[in-house]
């Protein structure tokens, strides 16, 4: 336990108004008490009313250890911390540190306020119906949100700091009668190896949770939406919440959850099939048409119906570029178009949309730089990867390189690179889980919420490709 | 390539002999089987369905009543040198099993599918897929085509309708017009492209077996095969006495379809759905060789064998492409060869497997006991937790 000299000498040396730290000086009975508090993380008045004003009042208090502060200070969550250092690292993460002169050790007093965004619906994840609510920056909002909806005591939540600098709260939830122990084991294991400065974003925490650091491929799931959070946590899934992000991260992920909305559950369930099927194809388009549309006029003109045949002859004709490098030159203005529209402020982004799209498509049609088809299937493509937001990047960087395999080798090409990719996908797992499930390898209970979705009181059991305590999932009262 | 421990399981194996092992029939070998046996080429098929179905029952003896590998089968009974010949002789079968898919594949892209073809450099991307599949291992394979089912049943389906309506049956008579001669002489002939059961010897001892695992992957072998005879029937019934000039008959027998001739040729996405199930019965016979070879000469990093591998099948390729008649160099210089490895093998090994377990030397194991893996052969304890999705196919059927 260190002496009172040593505390005051400590707090001196790293409290310091350079780092922005205020310091209040008053008198406790006879003793003089300093209050520490960052500006700006702190509710002021809260600390004037409710500890400054009460310990001033309390003249006929004898002030010998803190267990008489906190007899006195009983408005205000407060604790006593033995660890100065401890006690002046939770000062810059909002607390509010209390040292009494004499006492051997500090008080640490909860008065955080400072500004947070509403909760308001993310721009990534609307809805036409079902909830709107959806995640901000604020750890203890994403939390209270999420506690509004799962109202059990089997809700746990494991609380750790992550980034020497940052400080950064990270919080690990899960349904411990559902979610299995060694996977929350393994994540706040994996959590806890962070080594690094700082952690800005939920992205931070992915790129160490992810098992095959260099995929292109998702492997750790996320929402901004508190409904399909949950939804994650009643499978067995377990939530990983950082302070300072709205992207509230899940494990383990399967590639079918890409497809699946939180609409689709709010919906009849033959229109929530149609429209994962619809997305399944989008992707297929997204991914290949650029890749075929090479392959077959370059290698393979037979595959093309005559008439069609006929019209394309028409429209590349006097094209200066080979089809494949003005698919790919059309690609690459494509992602120019889509990068810069979604930086740009939106008044500016619809300008954007409208000289990219019109005017430059058309005058590099009429200039004869490129062809119409090529455009068109550009579009198409681009328009399709768009029906799988979540997966979007992914499918740009897989349609480039089928691109290229189409080109060079044609069909053969095609068919190579996919079936190399699908080798890829059926032998990633994710903590123990087949990526590909419930496809790869079959499970049959699972295909109720597969690309095609049972109604929910059919779905009685939890997915069995996860790892889960509690399989059974609806019980029909007798 | 990874162990082979809980790796292939049954609903996989049944996929494969239903969809996957009949596709390897349709490139050369209805012309090459018409040529020699003319109109009872589908007899020819029938009596290997016959043939294959008694050595398929006995693999799946095996695998139910024998939870050894093939490694300990042939180690308990012959000892590790015996063993390591008898792996090198399978890996050189492989190689033939191998060479003789891709070459075909490669002449139908030259050939057929690329109008403007730039060289047979096409060959790549199956080299790829071959080296590839090679690393990752079986596991890879098979569940890409399970994930693939609905696919392989559309291609061999789409196939069957766009040509049957075409086909006049009636070309099969009259019935053994040349007498039986010219069907034993292709018997002894073209057992390269039969004899699929073989895929089972490299994962003995490693398939997850369900409730009715033999029954069901007996009836789809003979769901598949009779698929094959019924598509040679229809063969000969759109092209009779031309058949055997129909080279890559799988490109031409939608030729006269009235429903797809307004279409364009779209018959080529079948014939593209089919190529992928063909390029990954290709990729499990390229991945036993790597295995026997890799077990064979028991060298530490897997890569090396995977390299042997490759360099052989390069090597051999590029030989016989020098030429001309590369099919009929395969069936005559080696058809001796394929057919004692082929038939008379796997009967050693089973009567070995008999033979050695009657005699009381081997011990009993349990699959809750213990679990094998792939090269070492050193038994692990099964983890108390298994596999979720291991769990979930092991509930479906439980245990046979």
């Amino acid at each position: 336990m260190a002496n009172s000299t040593t505390i005051k000498t400590k707090l001196d040396r790293d409290l310091t108004p350079e780092s922005f730290i205020k310091v209040k000086t008053f008198l406790v009975g006879d003793l003089s008490a300093w209050l520490y508090f960052s500006d700006g993380l702190v509710d002021q008045s809260s600390l004037n009313e409710f500890v400054i004003k009460p310990l001033v009042d309390a003249t006929h208090v004898e002030f010998n250890s803190t267990t008489d502060v906190q007899n006195t200070l009983l408005s205000i969550e407060l604790v006593a911390e033995p660890d100065v250092d401890t006690a002046i690292m939770a000062v810059y993460n909002g607390d509010s540190l209390l040292y009494i002169d004499g006492f051997s050790e500090v008080i640490l007093i909860n008065a955080k306020k400072y500004p947070t965004r509403a909760v308001m619906e993310p721009p990534t994840s609307t809805v036409v119906k079902g909830s709107r609510e959806g995640f901000t920056e604020d750890v203890m909002t994403n939390i209270s949100l999420l506690k509004r909806r799962l109202k059990t005591p089997h809700l746990k939540f494991i609380f750790l700091k992550v980034g020497k600098q940052s400080q950064t709260t990270v919080c690990i939830s899960y349904l411990e009668t559902i979610a299995d122990n060694d996977i929350v084991d393994k994540i706040k294991t994996a959590i806890d190896a962070i080594s690094i400065d700082g952690v800005l974003d939920s992205s931070y925490i992915r790129a160490y949770l992810q098992e095959n650091k260099l995929s292109i491929f998702k492997q750790v799931g996320d929402t901004e939406k508190p409904d399909i959070l949950t939804a994650k946590l009643l499978e067995g899934r377990v939530a990983v919440i950082v302070d300072g992000s709205p992207l509230v991260l899940t494990l383990p992920f399967l590639l079918i959850e890409d497809f699946q909305s939180a609409e689709d559950y709010y919906s009849v369930p033959h229109n929530a099939s149609f429209l994962r099927v619809l997305r399944f194809i989008a992707m297929l388009i997204g991914v290949f048409t650029p890749g075929m549309y090479v392959a077959f006029e370059i290698f393979h003109i037979q595959f093309i119906p005559l008439r069609f045949l006929l019209t394309i002859s028409t429209a590349i004709k006097g094209i200066p570029l080979t089809p494949n490098v003005e698919m790919l030159f059309t690609l690459f203005v494509f992602e120019i178009l889509n990068e810069a529209s979604i930086r740009m402020p939106k008044y500016v982004g619809t300008a954007m949309s409208v000289v990219g799209g019109l005017v430059l498509g058309d005058t590099a049609v009429q200039a004869g730089i490129i062809s119409t088809p090529t455009i068109l299937i550009v579009a198409l493509s681009g328009i399709a990867a768009y029906t799988v937001p979540d997966a979007r990047n992914t499918i740009s960087l897989l349609r480039l390189v089928f691109l290229i395999l189409a080109g060079t080798f044609g069909i053969l090409g095609l068919i190579g690179g996919t079936i190399i990719v699908l080798f890829y996908l059926v032998k990633l797992s994710n903590f123990g889980v087949p990526y590909l499930a419930p496809y790869a390898p079959y499970v049959k209970n699972d295909l109720k919420d597969g690309l095609f979705k049972s109604p929910l009181p059919v779905a009685n059991d939890r997915p069995q490709s996860l790892f889960n305590k509690n399989k059974r999932r609806l019980l029909w009262k007798s | 390539m990874e162990k082979l421990d809980t790796l292939v399981s049954s609903r996989q194996l049944t996929v494969f002999f239903l969809l996957v092992a009949p596709l390897t029939k349709f490139l050369v070998l209805p012309s090459l089987l018409f040529f020699t046996a003319s109109r009872d080429a589908y007899i020819v098929v029938l009596c290997y369905l016959a043939i294959d179905i008694i050595f398929l029952a006995l693999m799946l003896d095996l695998v139910k009543n024998d939870k050894r590998t093939l490694s300990e089968i042939l180690t308990d009974a012959i000892g590790t040198v015996g063993k390591n010949i008898v792996f090198v002789i399978l890996g050189l079968y492989f190689l033939l099993k191998t060479l003789m898919p891709v070459l075909e594949q490669a002449l139908l892209s030259h050939n057929i599918l690329y109008e403007s073809s730039p060289s047979l450099a096409l060959v790549i991307p199956i080299f790829a897929v071959l080296c590839y599949g090679g690393i990752v291992g079986f596991k890879s394979s098979f569940r890409t085509i399970e994930l693939l089912t609905m696919l392989f049943a559309f291609g061999i389906v789409t196939m069957i309708l766009s040509a049957m309506f075409a086909s006049d049956v009636q070309g099969i008579f009259p019935v053994l017009e040349y007498g039986v001669s010219p069907i034993i002489k292709s018997l002894f002939s073209f057992s390269l492209w039969f004899g699929d059961f073989v895929i089972l010897l490299p994962l003995l001892g490693n398939i997850k077996k369900v409730k009715h695992t033999t029954r069901n992957i007996l009836i789809a072998f003979t769901i598949g095969m009779a698929t094959v005879t019924v598509m040679y029937i229809i063969i000969l019934g759109i092209f009779g006495v031309l058949a055997p000039r129909q080279l890559y008959i799988i490109t031409k027998v939608s030729k006269y379809s009235v429903a797809l001739s307004n279409l364009g040729r779209v018959d080529f996405l079948f014939i593209a759905i089919n190529l992928v199930g063909m390029i990954l019965h290709t990729t499990i016979l390229f991945t036993s060789m790597v295995y026997f070879f890799h077990e064979a000469l028991k060298i530490n990093k897997t890569i090396i064998s995977w390299v042997i591998s490759i360099l052989l099948l390069v090597f051999t390729m590029m030989y016989l492409l020098r030429f001309k008649a590369i099919t009929n160099i395969v069936i005559s210089a080696f058809s001796y060869f394929v057919l004692a490895v082929q038939y008379i093998f796997p009967l050693i090994i089973y009567a070995l497997a008999k033979w050695k377990k009657a005699l009381g030397a081997i011990p009993e194991k349990s699959d809750e006991q213990t679990l094998k893996t792939k090269s070492t052969g050193k038994q692990q304890p099964i983890n108390d937790k298994q596999s979720p999705v291991a769990t979930a196919i092991s509930a479906e059927g439980g245990a046979e």
